[in-house]
């Protein structure tokens, strides 16, 4: 599964660690599920949508391999 | 929807107290055995003792391996349980050779239950949970998978995973023979 956090960050001039304390995580648990280190559960997945206002499918997309 | 992620888990500070702690009685593990020889030669009959610094290092690291993060997140109570399980197997393949071992040689089922081998596989598994759940917080390395290229899946990639198994074993009945 890839994702495009590092995109909808760049369009809101946000860092890593703005994200993280906006959705209660820590600042290495984004770095690692923007490198597809970590696979968030669904109600992260669903902060992270909510936070960019955007649809989850459209932040995390299914691949192939998956 | 709330998910709890301290369950038996110490507060952060609890963490903090038991570095501390374990940072100090490590000094004094040290220097007891640097002063011991000294200690030994002054008073011939000296009984001098390490126990109770291990004993409080070994307290102090059990309360650092289950105390919570300053963030705690879903992706800590995973690599923490993968960490558990890394630390399950090292206690393991230290212990069932000398099983086998006292097994096969002695006609007993027996582990080894001395101070010293005690403190092997207590340390041996403080040792494998750190060095797992920090290689993973940090470094996203992730020793029980298989998906990345360690020493443990090229062994296995190449079908010689039964062949490190046998020479550990080999090893710990040579160590039950000339020890006896």
């Amino acid at each position: 599964m890839r994702n495009t956090i590092r995109v909808e960050r760049a369009k809101l001039g946000i860092s890593q660690e703005e994200l993280a304390k906006h959705v209660n995580v820590s600042r290495q648990t984004i770095n690692a599920i923007e490198r597809d280190k970590f696979i968030p559960s669904t109600i992260l997945a669903l902060k992270i949508a909510r936070f960019f206002k955007v649809a989850v499918e459209e932040i995390f997309v299914l691949e192939e391999s998956d | 929807m709330q998910h709890n992620h301290d369950n038996f888990l110490y507060p952060y500070k609890t963490k903090l107290v038991g570095m501390v702690v374990a940072g100090i009685s490590l000094g004094m593990l040290i220097f007891h055995y640097a002063i011991t020889p000294i200690i030994l030669v002054a008073s011939k009959d000296a009984s001098v003792n390490g126990n109770y610094f291990h004993l409080v290092l070994i307290v102090a690291l059990y309360v650092i391996m289950n105390s919570r993060e300053k963030i705690e997140d879903e992706r800590i109570v995973f690599i923490r349980g993968k960490a558990l399980i890394v630390a399950y197997r090292c206690i393991m393949i230290l212990i069932l050779p000398g099983f086998l071992a006292s097994t096969l040689v002695d006609g007993v089922s027996s582990i080894p239950t001395s101070s010293f081998s005690t403190k092997i596989l207590v340390y041996a598994s403080f040792i494998s949970y750190f060095t797992s759940f920090y290689m993973s917080f940090y470094f996203d390395k992730d020793l029980t998978s298989s998906n990345y290229t360690s020493f443990q899946y090229e062994l296995r990639k190449k079908g010689y995973i039964h062949w490190f198994y046998i020479l550990l074993g080999i090893g710990f009945l040579t160590y039950h023979f000339f020890t006896k």
